[in-house]
């Protein structure tokens, strides 16, 4: 499948592709030198900001405005591409160089349907007429397993679901059946085991056309899983590159090495001593809410989720994990724990005291961390300002909120100084931290985390893990924590519970749902993990 | 669809009503129309005659009450100043500002949207700068001053156009655009720079979306990507100014009719409100609500058809 | 930061022009009603720099102190709709009960054309200053309030509102601390447009005969007074609709250029 010998189908040497003089850094790609061969899965890896979608856009020549190729060549089949015309660039794209993104919600045109959508490169780079379009649409749809083609056709993107709407994207990649595929993070928003399924399909695709398929991700799990070589970026250079047998298992590179490391997993898992006879913190009965529908303007788009009769139980020092897909309903587990949204049905008792059905958020001695680090700081206010706001509330004076705020500061790890900063002067990392420190200081015996570490580097998240670790140990916190990875799950639990569609279809200790699921469902789900053979 | 329709002619009801009633009770705050008409040699007793003979000294609610009633039926009552029927007069001066506003509306609209399109496209550009300069400039000037610099040079200097009056359509389609073309002109300053300016903001948008870079990935031409991908996603804003502008298109008519002395409602009204001719008021008023409604409700069956998220 | 913005400096500049003629005009006791018959009607010229008008008045020195009433006028409305319109695009937004009632309501002004509303208003309240610029400015409020209840909307659902509430943050702080501040920005850019607007709809009032008294010198009003003898006398009318165009024009640019300083253009970076 995989002829070395033969010329590479795209060659790039010593491109360097700069940035605007206000950034960091000078270049966001550097001297980058690689060979694609024909019919292989080549995967790039890096964290964010290392410049691989930049390479990807230079290969495409879709570089914005503000970026541009200093120096180098991109050899595509043998014939520099940088030089070409945008003509004829034109005619390669969609045509022999293709390429999928990682949005495909965004990366569909709303008001076209996908038929038309499939058939776009068609009509743009082919004489074919209408009744040869449909066909050869219909194939393609065949080809990546869109289900029930005829109906789907005259569907609109917002209609379908997120694993659907990429494999309309490899679809119209595909059209022609180009000699290169070029995927920018194509499974990253996906749930697991619809990722699981596009992998599937990336690879069918090269072993049908032989198309070779250059993988740009962050996920060293999808790396383990599809790639025949592997290249390993950091601040825009190669620091690495071999075959992913070499790459994984006998790196001797430190960035590398420190990559793979970071990867949660089981094989990170501390022993955990079995808090036994540890008062319960959370006690959930059979809670159930549903959102009203919404009326006119949303019917037949995707419904939001209902929860129906969960059961958990959080005890003094204890973790469990709610693990799910989109749509299971798990954050909606964790709005009503915490008041910010009201129950239909059920109980929820925290420290003994049962809570009321209409309660105000807050009342409770619960906090909660927000997925998304940019926005979970008010970007006028002052780090300070956003620390001392919850202290202030429950009466403390605001100098002695002022003194906490630094002692909880230097206790997650950054300077009192960053009280007079604001959060875009740190990173993602650190933002978190501080949420986790503003969470902390209102003294609260329960804290969840709304998939809290999921928006952040691997190597990141590895930090924020082991600092909650900490502060759970010392200050006896029991922890609520939401997540999709189940590697990062399986490492930091005593208990977990699966979610399916609103219900909890598996709970129990987390070596026991691991190395034994009794759901079809938990078992699909764990299946499903990238790259779980090779990286447990 | 229909469904649409229903629900919004019920949400507008209460709109209708509200403006009417509001309407109602300024004007009566405002003054007293019949001592105006009588003069000032009027007796009390005469005063209070015409008062009961026009059923001023009702209570307002029932003013108001009868006043609905006689609109369910079609009279809108007699004016207080001329005698003559409200319908009749209003309906006489429809033709003019109708034709104003529909030949404000179409040509702003041919004119802006292919303005703001071409400055989305060669944004940061000189060409770009220039229009976005000339659109700030154009909604800068008021009405009137357009409209009297074109009379100036038009009418007066060089004769080219009529400087006023206004022919019907039924007398002839040549003499109708020639006696409005100064006046729409003047009025489509204002309307051509609003709706250029949101489809320049709207393309632009548009042109940053992750679909438009897909487009570009299959090897769509510019054009392409323009015609196909950015003006149906870019549409649903437009449409939101043009429902919106008209809005502002029905104050201009004011001035406008006033400038260019069309027989229109623009210059009825002026002319009712400071007479204080209570029934001929509320009756614009009320067409004026009802068409700000309709205009609302087109918009909207517009979007349900650009936009498939709307529909389903 | 501020010198880099081309619009901004030359709106500031053309309207710290202005303000120095009103001042000048109101300082110097410029008499505008001071009439030469015997001056009536004459074009511009190095005695009248626009002209005179048929009582013989000088049109620059009315003009001239026209700039006040005018400007005066325009910030009032922007004030005053900006407050107003503020306050209830915040309740609306935040509170759902609120909302359908508020928007019914602005939905209801916005449905009156903003010449008849404030027609309506005036002749209610009598012509004053006071009652111009209320008239205007319950045009104006509907406006700013839609905008401000599109931006708490949008951030009532930000992971930092959220965080506020867990914080035990009252309605009211939050509204306060957070949104306020958030929409300070758009907030200036809409006020420029609105005092822009207001002083347009009173020079077309004054024009209509509709607006401030007749011996009060407004630009409108002195266009107004020239609207018959037009033939004869363009300049009555045209000098002060120039003058009128450049103040607005200058107003726009200072919040076009507000707008470009906080939110300068997405250009996009991989």
């Amino acid at each position: 499948m995989i002829e070395t010998s033969a010329q590479p189908v795209l060659q790039i040497d010593n491109l360097s592709v700069a940035l605007p003089t206000v950034s960091d850094r000078r270049f966001a790609v550097e001297s980058l030198s690689l060979a694609l061969q024909p019919g292989e899965i080549l995967c790039v890896v890096g964290e964010s900001g290392s410049g691989k979608s930049a390479m990807l856009f230079a290969i495409m020549g879709l570089l914005a405005s503000a970026l541009r190729t200093v120096e180098g060549s991109i050899r595509f089949r043998g014939r520099e591409i940088l030089s070409l015309s945008s003509a004829d660039m034109r005619a390669l794209r969609g045509n022999q160089l293709s390429m999928i993104f990682q949005e495909p919600m965004t990366a569909l045109n709303p008001t076209m349907k996908i038929g038309r959508q499939i058939e776009e490169s068609l009509r743009i780079h082919t004489g074919m007429d209408r009744k040869q379009r449909r066909d050869r649409a219909m194939e393609l749809m065949r080809v990546v397993n869109i289900p029930s083609p005829e109906t789907l056709r005259e569907r609109y993107p917002h209609q379908i679901s997120g694993g659907q709407r990429q494999r309309v994207m490899i679809a119209m990649a595909l059209a022609l059946e180009p000699a290169v595929l070029l995927a920018d993070e194509p499974t990253t928003a996906l749930d697991v085991t619809t990722q699981a399924q596009i992998l599937k399909q990336i690879k069918e695709i090269q072993r049908r056309s032989n198309t070779a398929v250059l993988l740009v991700t962050h996920d060293i799990g999808v790396v383990a899983e599809i790639a025949d070589r592997v290249v390993v970026m950091q601040s825009g250079k190669i620091v690495e590159q071999g075959s992913t047998q070499a790459v994984l298992q006998t790196s001797q590179h430190p960035y590398t090495r420190s990559l793979l490391a970071a990867v949660p997993g089981i094989r990170h898992r501390r022993p955990r001593q079995p808090t036994a006879g540890a008062p319960e913190i959370l006690k959930v009965a059979d809670l159930s809410k549903s959102y009203p529908s919404s009326g006119f303007w949303l019917r037949g788009s995707l419904r939001a989720p209902a929860v129906n009769d969960v059961n958990l139980v959080v005890r003094q020092g204890e973790t469990l994990s709610v693990v799910g897909e989109s749509g299971s309903g798990k954050s909606t587990v964790a709005r009503c724990v915490c008041g910010l949204l009201n129950v239909n049905r059920g109980t929820i008792t925290i420290d003994g005291i049962k809570q009321d059905r209409k309660r105000r958020a807050g009342i409770q001695p619960v906090q909660l961390i927000f997925q998304d680090p940019n926005r979970s700081l008010d970007p006028r206010w002052t780090i300070g300002k956003s620390m001392i706001e919850g202290m202030c509330n429950i009466g403390k004076s605001k100098a002695d909120a002022v003194e906490r705020a630094g002692d909880l500061l230097e206790k997650v790890g950054l300077q009192r100084s960053a009280l007079n900063r604001h959060p875009h002067e740190f990173s993602g990392g650190q933002r978190q931290r501080i949420c986790i420190a503003r969470a902390i200081s209102m003294e609260p015996r329960l804290l969840i985390a709304d998939e809290a570490v999921s928006a952040l580097d691997v190597s990141v998240q590895a930090q924020v893990l082991s600092l909650l670790a900490e502060l759970q140990k010392e200050m006896q916190l029991g922890l609520l924590f939401i997540t999709h990875d189940l590697r990062t799950a399986v490492q930091i639990s005593d208990n977990i519970a699966v979610m399916y569609r609103g219900n909890i279809v598996e709970y129990g200790p987390a070596l026991d749902v691991y190395s034994n699921p009794q759901h079809a469902y938990s078992r699909q789900l764990f299946e499903a993990s990238p790259g779980r053979r090779w990286l447990p | 669809m229909l469904k649409l329709i229903f629900s919004r002619l019920l949400a507008a009801l209460p709109v209708i009503a509200m403006v009417a009633g509001a309407a109602f009770v300024f004007l009566r705050l405002s003054g007293d129309p019949v001592a105006s008409m009588l003069g000032e040699n009027a007796t009390a007793q005469q005063v209070a005659e015409t008062r009961h003979a026009l059923g001023l000294d009702l209570p307002i609610g029932l003013q108001f009450v009868s006043w609905v009633l006689h609109v369910l039926r079609g009279d809108f009552g007699v004016s207080i100043v001329t005698h003559e029927a409200v319908w009749k007069m209003v309906s006489e001066r429809l033709g003019a500002t109708f034709s104003l506003a529909f030949t404000t509306t179409l040509f702003s609209i041919f004119v802006a949207v292919p303005l703001g399109l071409y400055a989305a496209r060669h944004r940061g550009s000189w060409i770009d700068s220039t229009i976005v300069s000339l659109c700030t400039a154009g909604f800068s000037v008021p009405t009137f001053v357009v409209g009297y610099l074109l009379v100036w040079l038009f009418s007066i200097k060089l004769e080219w156009i009529p400087a006023q009056g206004y022919v019907e359509f039924s007398r002839g389609l040549g003499s109708w655009l020639l006696h409005l073309i100064a006046p729409t002109v003047a009025m489509s300053t204002i309307f051509v720079v609003l709706v250029a300016r949101i489809t320049r903001a709207s393309a632009i948008e548009v042109l940053n979306q992750d679909y438009v870079r897909t487009a570009r990935a299959l090897g769509a031409s510019e054009l392409r990507v323009f015609l196909l991908h950015v003006l149906p996603n870019a549409a649903v804003p437009i449409v939101t100014v043009v429902g919106v502008g008209i809005g502002l298109v029905l104050t201009g008519v004011v001035v406008t009719e006033t400038i260019f002395n069309l027989p229109g409602l623009g210059r009825l009204t002026i002319e009712s409100v400071l007479a204080r001719d209570y029934p001929v008021v509320q009756c614009v008023l009320f067409l004026f609500s009802f068409a700000y409604v309709f205009i609302n409700l087109l918009t909207d069956i517009v979007y349900s058809l650009l936009d498939p998220r709307i529909r389903y | 930061m501020l010198i880099g913005n081309r619009s901004l400096v030359v709106a500031c500049v053309i309207l710290a022009a202005f303000i120095v003629l009103a001042l000048i005009a109101q300082l110097s006791g410029a008499n505008s009603q001071a009439m030469a018959t015997g001056q009536r009607l004459q074009p511009p010229s190095f005695a009248h720099w626009f002209g005179s008008d048929r009582l013989g008045r000088d049109i620059f020195a009315r003009v001239a102190l026209g700039t006040s009433a005018s400007l005066a006028v325009g910030a009032a409305v922007a004030c005053a709709a900006c407050l107003i319109g503020t306050i209830l695009g915040l309740l609306a937004g935040y509170f759902r009960s609120l909302d359908k009632i508020v928007m019914r309501v602005m939905d209801g002004i916005m449905a009156v054309p903003a010449i008849m509303l404030a027609i309506a208003t005036i002749s209610v309240a009598g012509a004053s200053i006071t009652s111009v610029v209320l008239a205007i400015a319950s045009h104006e409020v509907p406006r700013v309030a839609r905008l401000i209840r599109s931006s708490v909307l949008s951030m009532r659902e930000e992971p930092y509102v959220e965080a506020a509430r867990l914080l035990h943050s009252s309605s009211y702080s939050i509204m306060l601390g957070h949104m306020l501040p958030g929409v300070l920005g758009s907030l200036a850019v809409l006020g420029t447009y609105v005092a822009a607007n207001a002083m347009l709809l009173e020079a077309t009032l004054s024009f209509l005969g509709c607006g401030l008294p007749p011996d009060v010198p407004t630009w409108g009003n002195i266009m107004a007074d020239g609207r018959i003898l037009f033939r004869l006398a363009p300049w009555i009318v045209l000098f002060p609709g120039i003058m009128l165009a450049i103040a607005v024009l200058a107003i726009n640019l200072l919040g076009d250029g507000l707008r470009d300083r906080f939110d300068p253009g997405n250009e996009r970076v991989v």
